[in-house]
């Protein structure tokens, strides 16, 4: 196995017209299971291509295992990839699929079978051997793929939205295989998805870019509870954060229609988004900060209710166990520590004073 | 009743398109007196196999014949080999820089034949090419390329980019990428381009007739054309008609063993990764 480290990376298309990638800088241990996550076109795959050798940085440094690998050719990087759409030969049966890696390494006979038959069998697939892509389902197809990245053994391993392709049933199921298989194997993984849930619940180390630049990174839990950019609490969660705006003014929050108001511990002045995530608003008055509005949506989740509450000019959202009446008034709390305050000009987090 | 009419016209356009060939055929099987005889009869009162004989015995016809296939078969092979990479090439270039290369090739394949003899003799003449079968094949391959790229290229791009990627990270070579990934999946479209460009090899005259002087040498159309009777005033219908009936034979043998590719090539456009 092997680390990966980017120093510096930038990319950019059409004479530089179009940045991809601005300035990356990343590290991941080896053994850890690391996500990049970001909408389409924030440079994820572009970075995982570079990191593959598919493509060529405009500057900055790649090293993998402590190596430079800015000029070792993609099949000499000790890395193996699994494409999005799988790429596998279609007129190459299984077997020989998940084999031609090896066998173009000259590996002898011998220990190619032992190693294609013990991935197989890893992966459930060693019944399908003989036959040809086409003829697999996509949860099929998608193993075969995997095990051609699988039985190269390589330092890190490259996954481009592998899942992105499977059924919802197939893809919950595949999720928690392969985090149990990468965890197993205790490979460097850089998984590559737009899918917060994926991410959220896959990855150990968790990349959040946006625009060619990473906004976050660090543990999943911890980008969760603590996003230092505006873009990243927004993207991060199962359901999407209730953004109020508003001014911050001696420490105390006021909405821009009035209607929420409440002393924080963030003694800046400026005007702000309050952001809050639905699952932190509670019902009834058990937190501190007290509001009333007025059901105007529900969207039933089975366990819960997703319900949009109109609080003068704003529409929060929150999860309830109960099904309100819509139009009825609705009281609801929540705890001012978990509020954040993001710049509005910067999007950038405005954090309580620490003395405080 | 619209199902009928569907059949009719189909029928029609069979009739027109086959006629030609119905009439090569009745004429070929006809004895010499009746070919001439009115009014003109529709099928050969009595089948001889006289002119395809004669066209044998007396005439250096298998000669011909080889010196098509050669000629044919040998641009061919050069034709879709060196359009093999050059549409892979292309088609590594991404499809905005492909396109503006490709619409030169398309100027090439715009020239008609007649115009690049007298040049194209030029430069045979200088390489001392004149009756040599090089000559017509490098003719034949430098006109089919642009068309052959650019179908070769349509079919290439059908394949996802990833199948490259995925080849380059398991270790393939460039050019084993492209032998042994790209050119087997893509059978279908290079069946029926060898076909196409073999078709038109082998149908072509004027270059044939320029460069290849020598009786010796002459392909099959040049070689039916220049049939001569006895005399100025005697034309050999029925050998003529012999030989074109003949002619079309190794085309047909050709299409019937690509036959499944070709089909596929036609119906189905792209091959799924």
């Amino acid at each position: 196995m092997a680390d990966v480290e980017l120093r510096g990376i930038r990319k950019s298309y059409l004479e530089g017209a179009v940045a991809a990638l601005r300035d990356i800088h990343l590290k991941i241990p080896d053994g850890v299971f690391s996500s990049i996550l970001g909408p389409s076109g924030c440079g994820k795959t572009t970075l995982l291509r570079i990191v593959a050798g598919l493509e060529r940085p405009d500057a900055g440094e790649i090293l993998i295992g402590g190596r430079p690998a800015n000029h070792i050719p993609p099949p000499e990087r000790n890395v193996a990839m699994v494409f999005q759409n799988y790429a596998l030969y279609p007129h190459k049966r299984v077997y020989e699929n998940i084999a031609i890696g090896l066998r173009l390494r000259r590996t002898p006979q011998e220990r190619i079978r032992e190693k294609v038959e013990g991935v197989s069998n890893m992966l459930n697939i060693e019944t399908l051997m003989d036959r040809y892509p086409k003829q697999l389902s996509g949860g099929q197809q998608q193993r075969v793929a995997l095990a051609r990245a699988l039985v190269r053994e390589p330092g890190v391993f490259l996954l481009d939205e592998p899942l992105s392709n499977l059924d919802a049933q197939v893809r919950d199921a595949t999720r928690s295989e392969l985090k149990k298989l990468f965890r197993g194997i205790r490979a460097t993984v850089l998984y590559v998805t737009h899918d917060q849930t994926e991410a959220m619940m896959m990855s150990d180390y968790l990349v959040v870019m946006d625009g060619g630049a990473i906004r976050q990174a660090g543990e999943p839990t911890h980008i969760y509870a603590d996003p230092t950019h505006r873009f990243v609490a927004e993207f991060i969660g199962a359901h999407r954060i209730n953004a109020v705006p508003g001014r911050l003014e001696n420490g105390r929050f006021r909405s821009a229609d009035g209607a929420i108001v409440f002393d924080t511990r963030v003694s800046k002045t400026s005007n702000v988004l309050m952001e809050i995530r639905p699952e932190n608003l509670v019902h009834e008055s058990q937190e501190q900060i007290m509001l009333q509005g007025e059901a105007v949506l529900v969207e039933p989740m089975g366990p819960s209710n997703l319900v949009s509450v109109k609080v003068r000019e704003n529409e929060l959202k929150m999860l309830l166990a109960s099904r309100p009446i819509l139009g009825a008034p609705l009281r609801f709390s929540f705890s001012s520590r978990h509020a954040f305050f993001f710049d509005a000009q910067s999007g950038r987090r405005l954090y309580p004073d620490l003395e405080a | 009743m619209k199902k009928t009419l569907f059949y009719c016209v189909i029928a029609s356009i069979f009739l027109y398109c086959l006629f030609p060939f119905f009439w090569a055929i009745q004429t070929a099987l006809k004895p010499a007196g009746e070919v001439f005889r009115l009014p003109v009869s529709y099928f050969p009162e009595t089948i001889s196999l006289e002119n395809v004989k004669d066209v044998f015995a007396k005439r250096p016809f298998g000669r011909y014949v080889l010196n098509s296939l050669i000629t044919a078969g040998g641009a061919t092979i050069l034709t879709i080999a060196g359009a093999s990479v050059l549409a892979f090439r292309l088609r590594a270039l991404g499809l905005r820089r492909a396109m503006r290369i490709q619409r030169w090739f398309l100027v090439g394949a715009i020239l008609p034949p007649a115009l690049l003899v007298i040049p194209v003799f030029m430069v045979m003449k200088q390489l001392s090419l004149v009756n040599n079968y090089l000559a017509l094949i490098l003719a034949y391959t430098a006109l089919n390329l642009p068309f052959a790229v650019w179908m070769l290229h349509a079919a290439f791009r059908q394949l996802p980019r990833e199948l490259d990627e995925a080849a380059l990270m398991d270790g393939f070579s460039p050019s084993a990428i492209l032998c042994r990934i790209i050119l087997p999946l893509s059978r279908p479209s290079l069946a029926v381009t060898a076909v196409l460009v073999f078709i038109f090899c082998w149908n072509e005259f004027i270059l044939a007739l320029s460069l290849m002087p020598s009786q010796s040498k002459y392909t099959v159309p040049v070689g039916i054309a220049l049939l001569s009777g006895a005399s100025v005033y005697e034309i050999p219908w029925g050998e003529i008609n012999a030989a074109v009936a003949l002619t079309t034979v190794p085309v047909i043998l050709v299409i019937a063993a690509l036959q499944r590719w070709i089909i596929e090539g036609l119906t189905a456009g792209a091959v799924k990764g």
